[in-house]
């Protein structure tokens, strides 16, 4: 089955979306490691994106990349889905998918002063919090998280993004959008019908790589999260880092998928999205 | 017709009740009351007052982020889709304030604050904390506006499509915006926001040619007491001019004939 021709895939996500040390091969020292890390070809040629659009035989346009945040995709999406750009593409496509996976709550973007640029921010630990320089996004960033982040209020407001997302996307009846969770299944209350699994506890891709490996590997099942690594990947929706890196499912280095991993992904949306383009986009 | 507000102070209509000579401690105990403000007299003059077809969001010391935040809540909302989707002709009205505010959760307060930006904190208030690293730190005009565009894109796009009727006003700061809808009211003025109106009817009516408030609008306006001299608001008089402008410059008359626009 092939989605009909003048198709648009497009993606919104962090790393995990963008493909971030797909390259990534066994073995591979640290500084070997950061060569290729944020490597675009080999984001693309070993990340899941491709798997999903080669297969179906689509148009793409990735807007997800590395550290982005929630609140940094929802700002790109409102400049991308005003642009010309957008406009051309909606009326050179017939259907147009959005695949939107929604990263930890824990982190954030703000534009400071210093560098003129918009920077991520990664709430971490108080004792892990800065970096050696102190800069200003680091005093910036450890305020915000003592005085301002709450893990439910951050919550709250994601879900009132994704309900204002989903009236937004009405707004373009050729657009088909589905939401899923990268890494940490968060403990929504609201159960939107595009949300992949939202029905389900554990939903995201990294405990599906680890669900796909305790099923082969017939192993006992422990994904019932980890302290093991510290800082921003700990968040009180556990997360499946501590199975993933006892079992290498992800590099050590960031904690990224593997190849297979990232195949694995791409096999998932594959599977997901192959219904709904029979029932017609 | 169903009217929607947003904005802060100047929306709201505080200190619409302030009198000539009232004492600060007199003001500041006064029973709150918009009857006298632009906001209530357009609700009676369109008919929205007396059949309670209206909802406001706009807050006092609001920010935009907070009216974004809230209009996001509101149209996602069972009570917007329950009840007020069925509502025909809706109109929404956005007042934009300073850029120089936010809105963010405080865990002192575990509330959500307004943030004003500023040079020196109280160190026992985490909003003022807030506020003095993202005035340090952060903020930047020209970013700012240009992240304010986008959300009135946005949201052009979103009420269009909702099928409602939305216009845009500068409160009290006219802001150099590099994109020009035709829902935004005087967007071709360089002086388009409410006080510098109050100071433009007042120049022109006292034939002051010198041009004079537009140094220090607050200044002028505070000289000539068109503002409050607690919390530099209109006074019942400034409501009264901002309610004509509004009914001149809104493309529809009381009878929801829309021939204006």
């Amino acid at each position: 089955m092939k989605i009909p021709k003048k198709t648009l895939l497009i993606t919104l996500g962090c790393s995990w979306t963008f493909g971030e040390g797909a390259g990534y091969e066994p073995g591979m020292n640290h500084k070997e490691y950061e060569k290729i890390r944020y490597c675009p070809e080999l984001a693309w040629k070993y990340g899941w994106r491709r798997y999903v659009v080669e297969h179906f035989d689509i148009d793409h346009h990735n807007i997800g990349e590395s550290g982005s945040s929630n609140p940094k995709q929802f700002h790109y999406a409102k400049q991308y889905f005003l642009s010309k750009k957008f406009l051309k593409e909606y009326k050179e496509h017939e259907h147009i998918v959005v695949l939107w996976g929604l990263t930890t709550l824990r982190r954030a973007f703000m534009y400071f002063k210093d560098s003129r640029m918009y920077e991520n921010m990664f709430m971490k630990e108080e004792n892990v919090f800065q970096t050696k320089w102190n800069t200003n996004r680091d005093k910036m960033t450890k305020a915000i998280y003592r005085y301002s982040y709450d893990d439910d209020v951050a919550l709250a407001e994601l879900q009132t993004d994704i309900l204002h997302w989903n009236q937004y996307f009405k707004l373009f009846p050729k657009i088909k959008h589905f939401w899923y969770d990268i890494f940490g299944s968060k403990k929504y209350t609201i159960e939107p019908k595009n949300f992949i699994d939202i029905k389900k506890e554990k939903r995201d891709l990294l405990y599906l790589i680890c669900k796909n490996h305790e099923i082969k590997d017939d192993e006992k099942w422990k994904l019932d999260g980890s302290t093991l690594r510290e800082g921003y990947v700990v968040d009180k929706y556990n997360t499946c880092f501590g199975y993933a890196g006892e079992h290498d499912l992800v590099n050590p280095h960031s904690f990224h998928p593997l190849k297979d991993g990232y195949k694995f992904i791409g096999d998932h949306f594959i599977k997901f999205l192959t219904p709904h383009i029979e029932n017609g986009l | 017709m169903y009217l929607i507000t947003f904005g802060d102070d100047w929306t709201l209509g505080t200190g619409a009740w302030y009198k000539p000579g009232m004492p600060k401690v007199v003001y500041d105990n006064t029973d709150v009351d918009y009857e006298s403000s632009w906001r209530m007299m357009l609700l009676d003059y369109y008919g929205y007052g007396c059949q309670d077809r209206y909802k406001n969001f706009a807050s006092s010391k609001s920010s935009n982020q907070k009216q974004f935040a809230l209009a996001k809540q509101y149209f996602s909302s069972k009570d917007y889709w329950s009840s007020t989707f069925k509502e025909k002709n809706k109109v929404v009205l956005w007042g934009l304030t300073t850029t120089r505010r936010d809105y963010k959760w405080c865990n002192d307060t575990s509330e959500y604050e307004d943030i004003i930006f500023r040079e020196e904190y109280d160190d026992s208030k985490y909003k003022d904390k807030i506020g003095y690293g993202l005035n340090k730190w952060c903020h930047n005009d020209r970013v700012s506006v240009k992240e304010l565009q986008v959300e009135i894109l946005h949201w052009n796009q979103y009420f269009k499509a909702l099928g409602i009727k939305n216009y845009w006003f500068d409160t009290f700061s006219s802001k150099p915006y590099t994109i020009k809808p035709p829902n935004f009211l005087d967007i071709g003025s360089t002086h388009r926001d409410l006080l510098s109106l109050l100071c433009i009817k007042h120049a022109v009516g006292n034939r002051d040619s010198s041009g004079g408030w537009v140094n220090d609008k607050f200044e002028y306006a505070l000289n000539n007491k068109l503002i409050n001299p607690h919390d530099l608001l209109p006074k019942k008089e400034g409501h009264q001019k901002i309610f004509e402008y509004f009914v001149k410059n809104l493309p529809f008359d009381r009878n929801y004939n829309w021939s204006r626009s």
